[in-house]
């Protein structure tokens, strides 16, 4: 039976981290609009997070667009609505499928590398090193990598809907004989504005989250080489986490102004 | 230096890519809601929007031409329904065009189905009112087919019954295909029917060589049928005895008019007796209405009888009396003679 110190202790933890992490946040506000600006370093991250996540979450769409269609399609035709199988793909897609399987990714790939890399510069002391030359860290290494990651994932977002549209097409092709014009007509004949813009603002936010915890993670690292570990590990854990709670707190929004 | 370059180039490209697609997608769902092209409104009035929302699609003949703008109260029991609308199609939706609610499939999305009018009315304008009419609610048809339903789960009901006796070789149904002697008196009588149906049709030809005959031939009957100084004969025939008959019958209907005249008197007089009896007046109404009078008449005709009796008795003894007695002899013989004169 554990101690009910522990639980208390636990409780204290989480607001500490909770209050440290809104701190971070506030000081990346201050900072992000302040000159100078890291506008190289920013277009690095860009390419890095953005580009070089491309590849993985391109697959990671094609792929679900394949499987959602092959799942869905049995049932769709059980029930004679073979037809709306476009529209259902692409609603889903682009509503919550699309943002919230990239954004994990994301947290997995952008995520843990951003807290590894940060924490092994604190372990390392080249955090140190940068304040002691003059630079400021916070705005070249923080604000670069949250703003990097609040830019590119709605991009990202897109092509994997994209993508995983085109791998939902493949399959009614090959099973339905569905054209590609067919297709991605049904698709944007029943998705609205109200399924586009809240997902591509919500996309920002989950951009925001993984950067924000991906970077206080690392930043606030120590216990040494182990603490890497441990600060890539948590980073993930809670990004992924964040996400489904600001997910949640997006379809609560986006119920109240586009009525679901 | 110059990978960087790559790289910045390789990241253009991905942004560039990443805001075309999302352009396209925001084209593309702002077309159908015509965002961008040249759009005009019509409203139309309707009693139930049956789940119509905004952004819904407006079709024409089927084409899918606008969208929904905005649903809207108008009173307690009508909504305001105004739609954005192509301006390509704005010549060929006329005044007269009728909008309904319908739904796109058995369980597809409300839509504002407009079908054309007559054709002949004008081209509608920005803001114009079209009419609508309320489509046949689910319910009431889901309620209607629910009693359709039920009816034929009686007569499938009523069927299986009507099966189960054929089966069971009740009734004249099972013995029509059971009983094998029946079918055969079935095809016997059918024979039958087939012999008397050609008589019939021999008959009926028979009948329409005669009728034939009759309207073409020669003979008593087309004469009669066709010759019209018959007719005119007959009709002055006809006139000669009414005047005939009127003539005789002159004399009569006097003596009838006198005697209904005399019948009319002696009622009357009849009528005045009556009166006075029922009044009470004169011995005849004392003798009628009094029952003393009338007894005392009683004992009266009575004593008559009994008169009449004892002077019988007296004359049958004046017959044996001698004095009389040759009286009455001569007289049988007078009675004799009459007798035998009247016999020869």
């Amino acid at each position: 039976m554990p101690n009910k110190s522990i639980y208390f202790s636990g409780l204290m933890n989480y607001f500490e981290e909770t209050g440290k992490v809104t701190l971070f946040a506030i000081r990346f506000f201050k900072e992000a609009f302040k000159p100078p600006y890291e506008w190289k370093e920013l277009i690095r991250q860009c390419y890095l997070i953005g580009y070089q996540s491309l590849v993985l979450v391109a697959i990671t769409g094609f792929i679900m667009g394949l499987v959602l269609d092959l799942q869905t399609r049995p049932t769709m035709i059980e029930f004679g609505a073979e037809s709306y199988m476009p529209s259902m793909i692409g609603i889903s897609i682009v509503r919550e499928i699309g943002p919230v399987i990239t954004a994990l990714i994301c947290a997995g790939k952008i995520g843990s590398g951003i807290g590894a890399e940060l924490g092994s510069m604190r372990v390392t002391e080249q955090i140190d090193a940068m304040e002691v030359s003059g630079t400021n860290p916070f705005k070249f290494l923080v604000v670069t990598r949250i703003w990097a990651t609040t830019l590119m994932l709605p991009i990202l977002v897109i092509m994997a809907d994209a993508v995983g549209l085109f791998g939902s097409w493949i399959v009614e092709n090959l099973k339905g004989d569905v054209t590609f014009a067919l297709f991605f007509n049904q698709v944007f004949n029943n998705i609205e504005f109200g399924d586009l813009i809240p997902s591509t603002i919500k996309s920002f936010f989950f951009g925001f989250a993984i950067g924000l915890i991906g970077c206080y993670k690392g930043y606030y690292t120590s216990k040494g080489t182990a603490g890497v570990g441990a600060a890539a590990n948590t980073a993930v854990v809670v990004a992924s986490l964040l996400l489904f709670v600001f997910d949640l707190i997006a379809v609560l929004i986006t119920d109240i102004f586009y009525e679901i | 230096m110059a990978q960087k370059i790559k790289h910045t180039i390789r990241l253009g490209i991905f942004v560039t890519v990443g805001a075309i697609l999302f352009t396209l997608s925001v084209y593309s769902i702002g077309n159908r809601q015509n965002l961008f092209g040249k759009r005009y409104r019509i409203s139309t009035l309707i009693n139930n929007a049956y789940g119509l929302q905004v952004g819904n699609n407006v079709r024409y003949t089927g084409i899918t031409v606008g969208s929904v703008e905005r649903i809207s109260f108008r009173n307690d029991s009508t909504l305001k329904v105004d739609m954005i609308l192509d301006d390509e199609v704005k010549d060929y939706i006329k005044k007269d065009a009728i909008a309904s609610i319908s739904t796109d499939g058995l369980v597809g999305n409300v839509i504002v189905n407009i079908t054309p009018g007559s054709g002949n009315g004008r081209p509608i304008n920005n803001g114009d009112i079209i009419e609508s009419y309320s489509r046949t609610d689910p319910n009431d048809l889901l309620n209607s087919l629910g009693n359709t339903n039920e009816n034929i789960a009686l007569l499938s009901l009523n069927l299986l019954e009507i099966t189960e006796k054929i089966n069971d070789g009740e009734g004249t149904v099972s013995r029509l295909i059971g009983d094998a002697q029946m079918a055969n008196e079935v095809a016997k009588s059918l024979s039958n029917m087939q012999t008397v149906t050609k008589h019939l049709i021999t008959m009926s030809e028979q009948l329409n060589y005669s009728i034939k005959q009759i309207s073409e031939g020669n003979g008593l009957l087309p004469y009669l049928l066709h010759d019209n100084t018959i007719q005119h004969q007959m009709e002055s025939f006809i006139s000669n005895l009414d005047s005939l008959i009127i003539e005789e019958n002159k004399p009569v209907m006097a003596n009838l008019k006198t005697a209904s005249e005399d019948v009319t008197v002696a009622t009357n007089e009849l009528k005045i007796v009556l009166e006075t009896l029922n009044k009470g007046e004169g011995s005849a109404t004392t003798i009628l209405r009094d029952t003393a009078v009338a007894q005392d008449l009683k004992d009266v005709f009575r004593n008559l009888n009994e008169g009449t009796a004892r002077f019988n008795e007296n004359m049958e003894a004046l017959k044996h009396n001698f004095l009389f007695k040759k009286y009455f002899k001569k007289q049988e013989k007078e009675r004799k003679k009459q007798e035998k004169k009247s016999k020869s």
